[in-house]
Formats: C-alpha cells, sequence, structure tokens
C-alpha cells in the first residue's frame, strides 16, 4: 500500500493499528475534544493525542439516556462512542470549554465512562484580549503540569521544542498540499485531502509527516482534475467525515479548501519560540490568537476577513457552510456569514445537517441546485 | 394620567408601562375575577379609554390570577414596577441617556452610576411574553425570518427581532458576560455587528474559586474603562456606591425570603417567580429594591399568622424547580397551588446561594471586587458558568433545606448545556435525597413549542403518581 493510499484508509478508533502499536510499547493515549488543545504538549510528554472522533457512528441510543435531542448529534455520537467503549483505548480525556454541549460532556463521561482514568478541563476564555491571554496561559501550564504528574514525564523545554518542531513540519506540509489543491487541476479531491487532514489527529503525529511527506510526491505526480463544474469551499460545524464532501463531488463539484476548525484552520499559524523563548509561552500563544473558532466573541470580522480570504486564493465559485443542526455557534455564524459574502458576489450555500448524514436526498437536492447556480459549465 | 409615549422605538416599553398602570387601576378596585364583573368584554368597556387596546392585549388568565385575594399584595408590587421602571426608562432616554442593552444575569450598579439607561435584552422577550397573549412572537418570527435559526432562545431571539422591527431604542453598547450559553453569546455577537456598536465582554472564568474570582474582579475594572469611553465621563464612587447599596438592600429582602420559604406551610405564592427573575435584572435601582421589600412584607405577613398559600384541606406539594419555567404562563404556579396544593420554594433562575455576601462599600476596590463575587453568585450564572457540581450541588441543598417532595426539571428547549445535563441532575438529586424528578420540554417564552394546555397535562400527569 503507498503512503497515500494508507493515509486514506486508516481506520478509526478499535481498528487503528496505530494506537495497538503505541500501546503495545506501554505508552500512553489522550483524547481531546477541540481545536483549542495543545497537542505539542501532548507529543511532549510521549502521549498520543487523540482528536475525538465519531466517524462512521450510526446511531446515539446509549448517549440519549445522558444528552437530549436538542444537543447536536456530533457531540451525542461522540459520546455514543465513549459509552460504547469505543474510546476504551484511551488513558486520558482533555476537554476544552470549546461550546455548550461537548464541555458538558465531562462530567457524563466521568460518571458514565469508566474507562477514561485521567480527565482534564482547559477552559479558554470566549475573546482574544491579552489578559484572556493570561488565563489560558495558566491554564496551559497546569495543565501542563497535570499531564506530567499523572503520566510521569519530566516534559523540559527541550520536549516541548521537539513537540513544537513536528507539529510545525505537519503544517507546514498541509499548507503544501493546501497550495496544491488552489491549482486550476487539483491533482487531489476534497474528499481525499480531507481524509489525509483526518489522519493527522488519530495516528502518531511523527509518522504522520513521514506517510504525508511520501504521499506528497505522489499526489504531484497525479494529473489534475479537469472535469469539474465548480469549485468549492466547505466551512461550518466540525467534520469528521467525507459524506458530505463526497456528495459535493459526486455531484460535480470540487471542493478545493475549507474554513473547518479540523481543516485549514488548524495549520495556519506556525508555533515560532524565540532562541531564548518559553516554548510553552509560544504554544499557548499560537492556539489562541490564531484562527479564532465562532465561539469567540468580538472577533466575526476576522472569521469573515478568513473566509474570503481562503475563498479568493483558492478561486472558488461559491461555498457550503454546513451546520449541524443545534450547534448554535455555527448556525449564527454561517448566517452571518452568508449576510456578508453574498453581497460582494460570493455565493453562500447555508446547508443543515446532522452528524450522520441520513437525509442524503434532501442533502444532495440542495447541493445540486447549489452547483447549477455556481456552475462554470 | 400618566403620559404615554407613542414613539415606535418605545412599544415595548410604553406597552409594558401602561399595563402597570392599568394592574394598578384595576387592583384598586373591589374585584377578585373579571367575572364578577361580567367578563372581559364588560370590563373593558368601563376602562378608561387610554387602557383598552393594551387590556385587550393582556392574557385572561393573568389577570385574574392577580385579581385573586393571595396574590394582590404582589400583584401591586409588580405592577407598579413595571409602570415606575417605564416611566423611569422614557424619562432617562428623553433626557439623551445612550441605551445599554445587557444580559440578565449581571447587576447594573455600574451602568446606573455611569448614567447610561439600560436595558436588559432578554427580559424584553420575557416579559412582554408574560403578560400579553401574543406574547413576544413577533419578535421570534421577525429574526428567525432573516435566517436565524429557531433552536437559538427565544429570550435572545424576542428581542433581536424587536430591534429589527424598531420597537426598542438604539443601541450604544451590549454588555454581555460570557456564560452561561454559546446561543446568547451568539446574539448578541450578532446584535452588536448588526447595529455597528461595541460588544462589550466580561469574561466569566469556569471556576468558583478565588482564581476565578480574581480575574472577575480585574473584568470588572476592564468593563468600566470600556463604558467610562463610552458615557464620557469617569465612575464616581459615591454613585456607585449608592446603587450598590440599593442592590444590597434588594439582595437581603431576597435572601430573608428564601429563609422564610423553608418554612412549612410555604408562605409565599408561586405566580411571581418568574417574575423575581425579571426584577433581579434590576438590582441597583429602587425598583427592585422596592419590589422585594413588598414581596418580602408579604410573605412575612403570612409567616406571623401562620399561613400557606394552598387551599384549606389540600395538602402541601412542595416543587423545586430545578432550571426554568415558561414566563409566558405566571397563572401556571397559581393553578399549581390551587390544583395541586404545589408550592414553589427554589429554581435555578432566582435562586442566590445560601453564603450570598453583602457587598462591601468601603472603597472602589471593594465594591467592584464584591460585583466580581456577585457575578458568581447571581441566579444561573453560577450553576451555568461552571462544572455540573455547582447545579446539582444546589439542588441537593435545596432539596433538603426547603423539605422538597419533587424537582421539576422543566428545561428550556434552547439551552444545550442544560440538556447535557439534566439526566445527571435528576439522577444525582433522587440518588442523595430521594426526591423524585420530572423532566419536560419547553419553551420559555414561546407558547408554540410547549403550550399551556400541554403543561398542565404533564404536572396532572406527574401528580397523578404522588
Amino acid at each position: 500500500m503507498t503512503a497515500l493510499e494508507e493515509l486514506k484508509k486508516l481506520p478509526t478508533r478499535k481498528e487503528n493499528p496505530y494506537i495497538k502499536e503505541w500501546k503495545g510499547k506501554g505508552r500512553s493515549i489522550v483524547g481531546f475534544t477541540c481545536h483549542y488543545a495543545p497537542k505539542e504538549i501532548f507529543y511532549a510528554a510521549d502521549i498520543f493525542p487523540y482528536r475525538l472522533e465519531a466517524r462512521g457512528t450510526r446511531e446515539t441510543g446509549l448517549a440519549d439516556v445522558y444528552y437530549h435531542r436538542f444537543n447536536c448529534t456530533y457531540s451525542r455520537c461522540i459520546l455514543q462512542e465513549g459509552l460504547s467503549g469505543g474510546y476504551a483505548f484511551l488513558d486520558g480525556l482533555c476537554f476544552l470549554n470549546g461550546c455548550e454541549q461537548i464541555r458538558r460532556m465531562y462530567e457524563v463521561w466521568k460518571e458514565h465512562v469508566p474507562t477514561t482514568d485521567y480527565q482534564y478541563m482547559i477552559t479558554i476564555p470566549h475573546s482574544i484580549y491579552d489578559e484572556g491571554f493570561e488565563w489560558y496561559k495558566e491554564e496551559v501550564f497546569r495543565f501542563k503540569e497535570d499531564l506530567a504528574n499523572n503520566f510521569a514525564t519530566r516534559l523540559t523545554k527541550g520536549d516541548l521544542r521537539a513537540g513544537i518542531d513536528v507539529y510545525n513540519e505537519s503544517k507546514r506540509l498541509l499548507k503544501e498540499l493546501y497550495e496544491l489543491r488552489k491549482s486550476d487541476h487539483p491533482p487531489i479531491s476534497g474528499a481525499e485531502a480531507m481524509k489525509l487532514i483526518f489522519a493527522a489527529d488519530i495516528m502518531p503525529r511523527e509518522k504522520y509527516n513521514t506517510l504525508l511527506k511520501e504521499a506528497m510526491k505522489e499526489i504531484r505526480s497525479r494529473d489534475g482534475i479537469k472535469d469539474y463544474k465548480a469549485r468549492i469551499m466547505v466551512g461550518g460545524s466540525p467534520l469528521d467525515d467525507t459524506q458530505i464532501i463526497e456528495i459535493i463531488e459526486n455531484l460535480g463539484g470540487i471542493v478545493v479548501t475549507d474554513t473547518l476548525c479540523g481543516g485549514s484552520r488548524n495549520f495556519q499559524e506556525f508555533v515560532e519560540v524565540e532562541k531564548d523563548g518559553d516554548p510553552l509561552e509560544a504554544i499557548a500563544r499560537c492556539y489562541y490568537y490564531s484562527n479564532p473558532c465562532p465561539r469567540m466573541l468580538n472577533s466575526f470580522d476576522s472569521r469573515c476577513e478568513y473566509t474570503e480570504k481562503m475563498a479568493g486564493e483558492a478561486n472558488v465559485d461559491g461555498i457550503i457552510l454546513q451546520k449541524i443542526v443545534f450547534c448554535d455557534n455555527h448556525s449564527v455564524e454561517c448566517t452571518m456569514i452568508a449576510d456578508e459574502l453574498e453581497p460582494k458576489g460570493i455565493p453562500v450555500l447555508n446547508l443543515e445537517r446532522e452528524h450522520m448524514l441520513t437525509d442524503v436526498g434532501r442533502v444532495r437536492t440542495r447541493i445540486e441546485a447549489f452547483i447549477e447556480r455556481i456552475s462554470r459549465r | 394620567m400618566a403620559e404615554y409615549s407613542d414613539r415606535k422605538d418605545r412599544t415595548i416599553t410604553t406597552r409594558w408601562q401602561t399595563t402597570g398602570d392599568l394592574a394598578k387601576f384595576i387592583l384598586s378596585h373591589d374585584l377578585n375575577h373579571l367575572d364578577d364583573w361580567g367578563g372581559k368584554e364588560a370590563v373593558r368597556e368601563i376602562l378608561p379609554e387610554h387602557f383598552q387596546k393594551n387590556f385587550d392585549m393582556i392574557q385572561t388568565d393573568l389577570i385574574n390570577c392577580l385579581l385573586e385575594e393571595k396574590n394582590k399584595q404582589t400583584a401591586m408590587a409588580f405592577a407598579d414596577n413595571i409602570s415606575s421602571w417605564g416611566e423611569w426608562l422614557h424619562a432617562q432616554l428623553d433626557e439623551g441617556k445612550k441605551v445599554v442593552y445587557h444580559y440578565f444575569i449581571h447587576t447594573i450598579e455600574p451602568l446606573l452610576a455611569l448614567d447610561f439607561a439600560p436595558i436588559c435584552f432578554e427580559i424584553l422577550s420575557g416579559l412582554t411574553s408574560a403578560l400579553y397573549t401574543d406574547g413576544c412572537e413577533e419578535g421570534i418570527d421577525a429574526i428567525e425570518a432573516e435566517g436565524y435559526p429557531d433552536h437559538l432562545c427565544s429570550s435572545n431571539k424576542g428581542a433581536a427581532g424587536y430591534l429589527l422591527k424598531g420597537y426598542i431604542p438604539q443601541p450604544s453598547c451590549f454588555l454581555k458576560g460570557s456564560a452561561p450559553c454559546d446561543t446568547s453569546n451568539r446574539i448578541y455577537e450578532w446584535a452588536a455587528h448588526k447595529y455597528k456598536v461595541p460588544l462589550i465582554v466580561i469574561e466569566a472564568p469556569y471556576y468558583m474559586n478565588e482564581r476565578a474570582h480574581k480575574f472577575l474582579t480585574e473584568e470588572m475594572k476592564r468593563m468600566i474603562v470600556k463604558l467610562e469611553k463610552i458615557a464620557g465621563k469617569k465612575l464616581e464612587q459615591d454613585k456607585l456606591r449608592y446603587y450598590i447599596q440599593l442592590s444590597n438592600e434588594a439582595v437581603d429582602y431576597v435572601a430573608k425570603i428564601q429563609e422564610l420559604r423553608k418554612i412549612v406551610p410555604c408562605p409565599d405564592t408561586g405566580w411571581h417567580r418568574p417574575a423575581d427573575t425579571i426584577f433581579t435584572a434590576q438590582l441597583g435601582t429602587p425598583f427592585a429594591r422596592d419590589y422585594f421589600k413588598a414581596l418580602y412584607e408579604n410573605v412575612k405577613e403570612r409567616v406571623d399568622k401562620g399561613q400557606g398559600v394552598i387551599p384549606e384541606g389540600k395538602k402541601e406539594k412542595r416543587l423545586a424547580w430545578g432550571y426554568t419555567w415558561e414566563a409566558f404562563d405566571l397563572p401556571f404556579f397559581n393553578w399549581l397551588e390551587n390544583k395541586h396544593g404545589a408550592i414553589y420554594t427554589e429554581d435555578t433562575l432566582t435562586y442566590f446561594p445560601m453564603d450570598t455576601e453583602m457587598i462591601d462599600t468601603t472603597n472602589m476596590e471593594t465594591m467592584l471586587a464584591g460585583l466580581g463575587r456577585r457575578m458568581m453568585q447571581m441566579p444561573m450564572a453560577r450553576q451555568v458558568m461552571s462544572f455540573s457540581d455547582v447545579w446539582i450541588k444546589d439542588f441537593v441543598d435545596i432539596s433538603r433545606a426547603y423539605k422538597v417532595d419533587a424537582l421539576a426539571i422543566g428545561g428550556h428547549m434552547a439551552c444545550k448545556h442544560f440538556w447535557a445535563l439534566n439526566k445527571l441532575l435528576s439522577d444525582k438529586v433522587k440518588e442523595k435525597t430521594g426526591v423524585p424528578t420530572l423532566r419536560f420540554e419547553m419553551d420559555m417564552m414561546d407558547k408554540r413549542f410547549t403550550s399551556p394546555a400541554e403543561l398542565r397535562r404533564i404536572m396532572d400527569d406527574f401528580f397523578a403518581t404522588f
């Protein structure tokens, strides 16, 4: 199997060979729930950070005992995986107060998912300002101490610098990948690219970098995709499945970029440490100040500018903002962005969906109509 | 006769002011039910003309509830409040004072001391839904028509819709604590963006410890700097002290009432409890102080006489409300008392923790530290801003201290944080205290979600299990 194939086909959770291999060497895996989790610190502590996902989860019966139909299906599917043993391999879990629904999972998980020994909550302010940064920085410092104490590691500055280097390398490679996608004839489909992005957070990062570097050679050698009707950018709620992208691409669109928290927002900024600087502070600074999530107040303009910039750079014909039902942050954000960009001549489709895409017919019809509206041919 | 503004941007607040005056007028007559004088239509005919249109809008059941003997005294306090607050607000606006829309869990002493005209955004929806047959549905429909989702909080949607319709004054800025929820944060972001005014955020830390308190105190200072810039003046210590003293007086009455509610039989009526939340958003004004003082005197009078509030012969069932209630149906709690003997002990939206402190008014530093502390203790803020443990502990404590027979956990549709907690809350309270719970869905300000009739059926069924 080529590196590209391996990354594209990497299974999640129980079937993921890297989990078995890592655990087999007596090493720990700690899950995290949100973009703002400082993954470099996990890595520095020789811990494999695994982003919680619920790819392929098709029902929420167990989760619905504790959560409700008014909770988004993304949070319910993740909880379902926890309750049904899908995350039994985790040695710990780092929550963040990213959104209402995920942060409240902390207590339910603690009470009802006994296989996770270690739980931690990092809290991040809801707006970006210097005193808020000081709060978050202290949270990150405390987390580092707690992680080191619980997993009996030393976590030196050198370890942190090594973690930063590995993650910066991923970011550099992913930027390259996104550059290739900007071309008139992208050598990789949106669905394939998204699979490569998903793989980053569910396998050891050094190994990921090696495979991605290799995969990039293969991608570069391909003929570009020419036969598409419209270039599309995807944004909105967290996405951990390529199903919606496959629908877009099966209908003649090609997804060439995104503003997703697990996607482009994840690698725009590098962690920069001065020669004598504090690597921990540099990590905190990078997460806090870059690419705000819609949960951040007073930063709509910067998110809107980022959306417009990404759309422009990738020369998209339209933007599909998919929002999971009951996701307040993205539901409002998507509407606000559409209100800003449509008058500027950037077509936007606001599409409500569930995490487990069951009403495929409705979604397909909406996307088909949108592609017809913006089609190049 | 009071002067009523005909300005479009005072539509909502003038409506309230008129309703307050109208309620006072009706309550001053010897009337215990509209039917005593031939029904609503007949009463309308004998009302002064300037009240008639407003009278048509008011929920008939609410009028009859207020006219019930046991409710009259608190009804008068309620009417007095909305009448005098409305008159005061309009005077502030006439003087050209700037409007600050603020979230309902803030106390507003600094806004008052800086001569702003503070309006609680959520109360615009809450009080309107409590008073009128059509509630705040016009506002809700207006914002949803703009493409904003129905699963946002109706307390924010109603007010946002009123802004769009021009029924409330233009803002100078919005003031928002970052807790408790995404839905309110997003609507405030939308409103500040739409109306191109500053959004001042008070970051509410996730913890209930000294580190959080220290941070929040500093947030108060940062907030004041921003407010001073908008106000164009400095905050004066003596002015702030004056408003905090009023606020302390009100909170002291609330604490005393909370103590008295522990008595069996319960000496307090339930109809006004959603209104208590509304007036908590006025802490720092004389209107809130006077309202809670009147409530206290009413409750104390019953305690002194050894009276309860349920009909004779009924066994008292002591309910706590684990979260919200429907603001659109104040008579519901009166109905619970009269039909089921079910009284109202405490809830999340009015409850101050038993160790609530008065704000030390010695100097600016102590006042700001006190405001920070109070923000951590404000009803709903404390439970929602932090780990679920805080919420659970409050209701374990309430269940024990108030000898609660059942915990009704009405869940507001929009509160996703709550729906991720409600089962845990129910389980833990039952495990620690043995108190049974009832969990059900509603929308606090939109009766089209769970209707008053359906709510009554839910309660009938629940009490059938007792």
